[in-house]
């Protein structure tokens, strides 16, 4: 078992957390998306990127179980991977749903709260997955961990982000909010300001 | 369908193929068979291709409208292929994904239909639909279709004008609205099982937006009976407004004094108001009205175009809307 969980197998791991976006992608080329590929696609790539979301936020309580602690190594690995379908989700709009049309995305800008909690949410993931490196670990030294609290603040907007744009099937918000708020709300102990009220006196 | 019964002597669907039409096939199939060979091997896209003519419907649905009158609309309009308008439906009866009408409606019984006429009318009661709507009324109007959630296409449907088959009716002059019911039918309409919408599906119009000479009673598409997932076997037309007005698979008209209510707007009214004109001026609460995806579109860029007043049919029913503040009443 030892073996098995060497770092060597983090390719296959890479290959697996690609999975859904090589899937996403030869389907679009074979057509599978036809005739509305970017309406669809914006779809699967948010539901990605909520999955990995989920995962990442999942990690604290997981990684806490002796058994399965070994998928903390996984921790940095998972976290990127929500960025990416995040980041995926974000051009698949510019590109296959507003068409880099510019009017399209300015007007939709005006007053779209959905998609500006989106889009903070993506910003707070692109800033922990840039100080997300050794190197940037080291440089941050202790202000490293509450940087990267800020997490919880993303899975928040993703939350917000999902039951802001609902039409009428709920189903998708319903689902991911059923996993991110509890463990959102086992973390409340853990905030800074309420630290004290829960601690054991 | 009964009233569409084909006579063997009758002219095939390729004799009544209009030359435009044919000439629209050959450019739908340049740019899409551009993109199937720059891609290689598109599976859907191809599909369509292989259909021959794409915008003659399969074999199975060829019971042909012989005397179809030609349309005067959708001059320059590239109609989409009949393999996209019959898979991409928005018809939450059979499930709320785009695919799932089609997948879902293959046995909706269509035949017989009756329509129940309520209301402030003189001729009242339950009618076959085959008596309401008769083969030689039929005629070819090319509109385009815009859905709220701004994607388009442009359909070649066949049906009648509505307020020849509403005059019919002898509405009285206490007859403001006209109301319109899809079937209850949760054994035959799996969507209807869950919640979502309060079934059944209600729409509604003003009278004179009802009798407006661009407003259709549509029977079919392509030249020949609309598909299930269309609609069928009687459905609305109403090109200058959004899509989920044009209430599918009606059962029941009822003339009415006041404003009826009306399944969107009943959802969500500060979302889906009655009128819902397309107006590219007035977003949507969480998206932009101002330009849409005419489908298809290519496969890593979609087909984005201006969306028009009215979607461009200003010059006939813009004098419907004349004083109205259509930002209140959306």
């Amino acid at each position: 078992m030892a073996t098995f969980w060497d770092r060597r197998e983090k390719p296959y791991i890479l290959i697996i957390f690609t999975l859904p976006f090589i899937w996403m992608l030869i389907s679009l080329l074979m057509g599978q998306y036809f005739p509305d590929p970017g309406k669809l696609l914006m779809r699967l790539s948010g539901i990605w990127a909520s999955v990995f979301v989920v995962a990442v936020m999942a990690m604290t309580l997981v990684g806490k179980f002796k058994h399965l602690k070994v998928i903390n190594r996984y921790r940095r690995f998972i976290g990127l991977t929500a960025f990416f379908y995040g980041l995926l989700h974000f051009v698949i709009y510019l590109v296959l749903f507003a068409g880099l049309s510019w009017t399209w995305i300015s007007s939709d800008l005006v007053e779209k709260p959905y998609i500006y909690v989106g889009v903070a949410a993506l910003s707070i993931m692109a800033v922990l997955a840039i100080t997300s490196t050794k190197g940037m670990v080291r440089a941050l030294g202790k202000k490293w961990k509450p940087l990267h609290r800020l997490m919880y603040l993303a899975a928040i907007g993703v939350i917000a982000h999902l039951w802001w744009q609902v039409k009428d099937d709920i189903s998708l918000a319903v689902y991911f909010s059923v996993f991110l708020v509890p463990l959102l709300i086992v973390k409340i102990p853990t905030i800074p300001t309420y630290k004290k009220l829960f601690s054991k006196k | 369908m009964l009233i569409f019964n084909k006579k063997a002597s009758d002219c095939s669907e390729s004799e009544v193929t209009d030359k435009s039409i044919y000439l629209n096939r050959r450019q739908f199939m340049k740019v899409t068979g551009g993109v199937a060979l720059g891609v290689g091997g598109i599976g859907h896209v191809s599909a369509a291709l292989q259909e021959g003519n794409p915008l003659s419907p399969p074999s199975a649905l060829k019971s042909s409208f012989a005397n179809i009158a030609e349309t005067s609309f959708g001059k320059g309009d590239k109609i989409s292929p009949y393999d996209v308008a019959t898979s991409y439906n928005n018809f939450y009866e059979f499930g709320y994904g785009k695919s799932d009408p089609k997948d879902r409606a293959s046995k909706f019984q269509t035949t017989p239909w009756t329509i129940t006429v309520e209301g402030e009318a003189g001729k009242t009661g339950v009618f076959d639909l085959e008596d309401i709507i008769k083969e030689s009324m039929l005629e070819e109007r090319i509109y385009r279709l815009r859905c709220v959630e701004a994607w388009s296409m442009v359909i070649p449907w066949v049906g009648v004008s509505l307020a020849t088959v509403l005059k019919k009716f002898e509405p009285t002059s206490k007859a403001k609205y006209v109301y319109f019911e899809t079937l209850y039918d949760p054994k035959e309409m799996p969507g209807q099982r869950g919640g979502g919408l309060d079934w059944p599906y209600r729409e509604g119009l003003r009278i004179d937006e009802a009798m407006n000479p661009l407003a259709l009673l549509a029977v079919g598409m392509y030249g020949s009976i609309l598909p299930n997932q269309n609609g069928a076997p009687v459905r609305l037309v109403l090109p200058w407004k959004y899509g989920f007005k044009s209430i599918k698979s009606i059962v029941k008209i009822r003339f009415v004094e006041t404003m009826p209510e009306t399944t969107w707007s009943m959802l969500a009214p500060n979302e889906y108001g009655f009128y819902a004109n397309v107006n590219p001026n007035v977003d949507h609460p969480r998206w932009s009205q101002k330009q849409e995806r005419r489908l298809p579109g290519g496969v890593l860029f979609p087909n984005v175009i201006e969306t028009k007043m009215f979607n461009g049919y200003e010059e006939e029913v813009g004098a419907l809307y004349a004083g109205m503040d259509l930002k209140r009443f959306y």
